[in-house]
């Protein structure tokens, strides 16, 4: 039996509003070449500065993952020629990175090597001109963390949970949006395989090119079986970084360890080192919100919620938090309100009509403020709103003015309890069907659910039915004796 | 500290230059001088000491986080030698 042991190298695009080292945008799907300046074009004599909020979105990063923060990392350089790079060397950072240690729980322990700040290179088009390479370099210099990991992955399946668990953590610190399609969160694996009894290491490869949570399984996958057949045939590993071909669904061989790029490092003469003070570690510290682990830990052991709605919950920050400031709400109004009751209506709303409003109107802002969630979450749980008038309400609200109670009276939604209501209405259906009670009267009890039916019908859906059933069994045995 | 005819052609390739056989015996002699010059360093004794990557001891030179417009697209492509619409244009490349 074997086993894979994998380790990944995840690239994440920084969420600011200019350069890692210069004042040009970083504005996504601009027109090619037009957010460039001598800085990230690498003219000569130009001299790069480091970007403030670079340092703070690794600080956070390295907070969050318990990492020791150096207070001194150096910017190095690392040569190599590719048009993408027009300075001829990539400025990242080397022996002294900002952040080492640390770690990521996927339900085990994933030990961080390292994080370190670098910049991006521009982007390569090999396909629209059949005999030269076109180049748009808007996204040199964008920066970027580079979050190495020990080889503490055991399964694809382990690796994309990792990588899915750090596209929630950067979104949360809102250090980046972590959107895979557009290439703000990359990832490149080490692989290799050993007998599952030895606990030394297999020659590894290096896969390069997976920009999304099922390629990286898959891509891993196969790299795993590849290696078991090499391996179960007699042969042997070679150290080769490979390219993951999403199409072809297999990794080819992109370059052998004797072509291997010797990069040349050394400490960039015109960046100083990145000094981090005490203060700038606690200033950030403070900053840093409640994380998505400690979250559903709360949610669940306070608020007494279900694991699954916890998990939903707490996997965006923006929706944990307006659940939270709706359940804030409903607590305050509610008189001798029991937190975890008013926690599960509320996570019901949101998890269903909140959550659907968000899907259909794509990324749009939430339909109601949590004030006016809270008031139709306090109608539900005071009985006046079935589960469908609920919805139906949550709909009406999104579209219309006014308090809940105010719109749910105005579409009569709200349900009709008390006898003296429903008597008169029911009584007239009995009027009205003279052949069904005669049925009813010989012994035919289904029709009971006709009759439910039609006096729900006349109040537009809203009464509560077991009420009605218990009115119309009462008055049908009144009328039948 | 001498050089050898092999170090410069690794040099050469990484590079990306191209030399005559000629051109790699002079290089080798001249980078073999420049390195015995530097090694006078090495009579200096610095042990215990920290390595020194930057002459001035600054505290950090950062920039706050504002954009300022760039070039722009055509001048940025001014001195190309080769563009394709808005992009620079460059033999083709394959693989990494």
């Amino acid at each position: 039996m074997y086993e894979a042991v994998i380790g990944l190298e995840v690239h994440c695009q920084l969420k600011t509003h200019s350069k890692a080292f210069s004042p040009d945008s970083t504005s996504y799907g601009a027109r090619p070449n037009s957010c460039v300046d001598p800085v990230s074009l690498g003219h000569p004599g130009t001299l790069p500065v480091l970007n403030r909020r670079v340092i703070e979105c690794a600080l956070k990063l390295g907070l969050a993952t318990r990492c020791r923060i150096a207070r001194r990392s150096v910017m190095a350089r690392k040569h190599y020629f590719y048009p993408d790079l027009p300075k001829g060397y990539q400025i990242s950072q080397f022996r002294e990175p900002i952040c080492t240690g640390g770690f990521v729980d996927i339900g085990r322990r994933i030990r961080l090597t390292r994080i370190h700040i670098e910049e991006d290179a521009g982007k390569s088009l090999h396909d629209r001109d059949p005999h030269a390479t076109l180049l748009d370099l808007n996204r040199c210099g964008v920066p970027l963390l580079e979050i190495v990991t020990e080889p503490d992955l055991r399964t694809a399946k382990e690796a994309s949970v990792f990588l899915q668990k750090m596209r929630q953590l950067v979104r949360y610190l809102d250090i980046s949006d972590g959107n895979m399609e557009e290439g703000s969160l990359r990832c490149d694996a080490n692989v290799s395989v050993r007998k599952a009894s030895s606990s030394g290491l297999g020659v590894k490869t290096e896969i390069k090119n997976m920009n999304s949570f099922r390629h990286v399984e898959r891509a891993i996958d196969h790299e795993v079986a590849r290696q078991i057949r090499v391996l179960e045939a007699g042969g042997t590993v070679t150290e080769q970084t490979r390219l993951f071909d999403a199409a072809e669904r297999q990794t080819r061989q992109m370059r052998s360890k004797e072509q291997a790029h010797d990069y040349r490092y050394f400490p960039d003469p015109d960046l100083p080192p990145v000094e981090v003070t005490e203060g700038m570690r606690r200033a950030i510290l403070l900053t840093l919100p409640e994380l998505p682990d400690a979250r559903r830990h709360r949610y669940e052991e306070d608020l007494g919620l279900p694991a699954y709605d916890a998990g939903v919950l707490v996997e965006e920050r923006h929706i944990a938090e307006y659940f939270e400031a709706t359940h804030a709400e409903l607590v305050r109004v509610v008189r001798d309100a029991d937190p975890a009751a008013c926690a599960k209506v509320v996570s019901n709303l949101v998890m269903g009509d909140v959550m659907r409003a968000l899907k259909e109107n794509r990324g749009a802002a939430f339909a109601l403020a949590p004030e006016r969630l809270a008031e139709l979450a306090h109608l539900r749980m005071a009985g006046k709103l079935s589960s469908t008038g609920a919805q139906e309400l949550f709909a009406r609200m999104s579209r219309e003015d006014g308090s809940a109670a105010a719109v749910a009276a105005r579409h009569r939604l709200l349900q009709v309890g008390d006898e003296e209501a429903l008597r008169p209405v029911a009584a007239q259906v009995l009027r009205d069907h003279p052949k069904q009670v005669g049925q009813y009267a010989r012994g035919k009890r289904t029709v009971l659910g006709f009759f439910i039916g039609q006096v729900m019908r006349r109040f537009d859906g809203s009464p509560d039915p077991r009420r009605v059933r218990e009115l119309l069994l009462l008055m049908l045995d009144e009328k039948v004796s | 500290m001498a050089v050898s005819i092999d170090d410069v052609r690794v040099v050469a390739r990484l590079a990306r230059l191209e030399f005559s056989e000629k051109q790699e015996e002079l290089l080798t002699n001249e980078l073999t001088a420049v390195l015995e010059y530097m090694a006078t360093l090495d009579e200096v004794d610095t042990e215990g000491i920290a390595p020194m990557t930057h002459v001035r001891a600054v505290a950090q030179g950062v920039r706050d986080d504002h954009v300022k417009a760039g070039i722009g697209t055509d001048d940025a492509l001014r001195n190309a030698p080769d563009t394709y619409a808005d992009y620079f244009r460059v033999p083709k490349v394959l693989g990494g």
